[in-house]
């Protein structure tokens, strides 16, 4: 009897075995078959399209409000859609919301843990919503009154198994999608704090994720340590795409204002550009002088500019449609950790290990203002661009 | 690489690092991360391989279109919207939300 038992489990064995193995060559054959139907549509290269459109030239960016307040490395922030209001954390646990044009500081929230790694401000503009190594989002709604203590109103709304990375609100204050350290990411119900949908299929933490900028949208990226980026469907939980060109972590991931494509930047240095139309990477915006990781991207308004921001402490701002490097910009005194262009596309803010935010803008030059100059400021405005210039080109 | 003596302990999220330094993706973090899947890619039962051929099934029906065309698109987007970047194309000074209100007659 047992003989027999003992026979029969092992042929089941040789079974599961015999079909894991078809299962394995069924896999491979499908990832070829992926690369060869991605590579036959892959005619020519972007920037050989734009090759027509006039060059952008070289750009002065120049930084015109610094926020000053964190007591340590400023880890994330959002912008609120009033285009004004800035919400930020840090690694001392603080969450602070400003008010870019004056740098005051109109509310700051003490959170029970540090490395608040996520944060975002709700489209009413009227919460805002945190975490991080507390493996919990929580939502604050903001009140009027400066006095009133906002740690009290607080409501804990996803719960991971892992650090949370990221966090936004979807086109409503209602729900919230979170990713987190444990590979997962998920949509929850503010109001209930139920889950609503839940995101397998990253191998390792998913560090970042974006939401498709219509108003009818509903997917959203998210990029990982796995180098994959995966695009998914928030109804169904399925990932609809799937890239993995980068070669390390990638830290941010960015929907192009279309919504038709989207970019990622990782720790190898590289932003890359993925169409979702045509299925593949359509760009690489890297230089072999940069050899620091990208923590941060976005586009501007029109997705003609990339800015990203790098772990050498600048911004590198790129034309997407050319590939190439069209403005640096310095100032920050540790490495660039968040970026984000404001909703209406007139500055973008930066926030970086310095314990500093900054917020920058385009300086433009107008020919009419240099006639009227005094010599003095027009000698040390030449002298600006001199040194400008020449690094630009080094 | 980071180095421990002795293995770190997790408790609500704190884990302990070297000299105090904690970087939340620590090596020893990405190290262990990498060891789990290893060991999960070395147990993949039939489920989880059966689910990696469905889902690139699914990958490999999407629709896709040329990146000639893609790329055409991506420009007409830019140049269309060209005009309102205000990063790419300036603001008039007297409208920038975030100049510092200065005498100088610079820009």
């Amino acid at each position: 009897m047992y003989w027999i038992c003992s026979k029969s489990m092992a042929t089941q064995e040789l079974q599961i075995n015999e079909s894991l193995a078809h299962l394995k060559t069924e896999s491979e054959s499908l990832k070829t078959k992926l690369e060869e139907e991605r590579a036959k549509l892959h005619d020519v290269e972007l920037h050989q399209v734009a090759e027509k459109v006039e060059g952008l030239g070289q750009f002065v960016m120049k930084t015109r409000r610094t926020l000053k307040g964190h007591g340590n490395k400023v880890l994330c922030m959002d912008w609120c859609k009033d285009k004004r209001r800035i919400v930020s954390s840090s690694q001392d646990g603080k969450v602070i919301v400003w008010d870019a044009f004056t740098t005051n500081k109109e509310h700051a929230v003490t959170m029970p843990c540090t490395w608040v790694m996520a944060c975002a401000y709700a489209p009413s503009g009227c919460a805002v919503a945190c975490g991080g190594l507390d493996n919990k989002c929580s939502v604050y709604p903001l009140s009027l009154d400066k006095n009133e203590n906002l740690a009290a109103k607080k409501k804990s709304v996803a719960m991971h198994t892992n650090y949370l990375s990221a966090c936004s609100f979807t086109n409503s204050d209602m729900q919230i999608l979170t990713s987190s350290g444990d590979g997962t990411c998920a949509l929850w119900d503010v109001e209930s704090g139920q889950l609503l949908q839940s995101f397998h299929g990253h191998a390792a933490d998913v560090l970042c994720l974006d939401l498709a900028p219509s108003e009818t949208g509903n997917t959203f990226v998210s990029g990982g340590c796995d180098k994959k980026a995966n695009v998914w469907d928030m109804r169904s939980g399925q990932c609809i795409q799937s890239f993995e060109t980068h070669e390390s972590d990638i830290n941010s991931v960015r929907y192009y204002p279309s919504g038709d494509a989207f970019a990622s930047g990782s720790d190898d240095a590289t932003c890359r550009l993925y169409d979702l139309r045509a299925d593949r990477e359509v760009a690489i915006y890297s230089k072999e002088s940069i050899i620091f990781g990208v923590s941060s991207v976005d586009f501007s308004l029109s997705g003609r500019l990339l800015f990203g921001g790098y772990n050498d402490y600048t911004i590198n701002v790129w034309d997407v449609l050319k590939g190439t490097r069209v403005s640096i910009l310095f100032g920050h005194e540790n490495r660039v950790s968040t970026l984000r262009v404001s909703p209406d596309g007139t500055a973008f803010c930066t926030g970086s290990w310095d314990h500093t935010l900054r917020v920058s803008s385009s300086f433009s030059f107008s020919l009419f203002s240099v006639i009227s100059l005094s010599p003095e400021v027009l000698l040390t405005h030449c002298v600006f661009f001199f040194f400008f210039f020449l690094q630009i080109w080094a | 690489k980071i180095i421990y003596t002795h293995a770190p302990v997790h408790k609500e999220g704190r884990h302990w690092c070297k000299k105090g330094h904690c970087r939340v993706k620590t090596e020893y973090n990405i190290y262990i991360k990498r060891l789990t899947v290893t060991t999960m890619t070395s147990n993949s039962n039939l489920s989880t391989m059966r689910r990696l051929v469905e889902q690139l099934k699914l990958e490999a029906s999407v629709e896709r279109i040329k990146v000639s065309q893609a790329a055409t698109e991506l420009q007409q987007y830019c140049l269309q919207n060209a005009g309102k970047d205000a990063l790419l194309v300036g603001v008039p000074t007297g409208s920038n939300p975030f100049r510092e209100p200065r005498s100088c007659a610079v820009v």
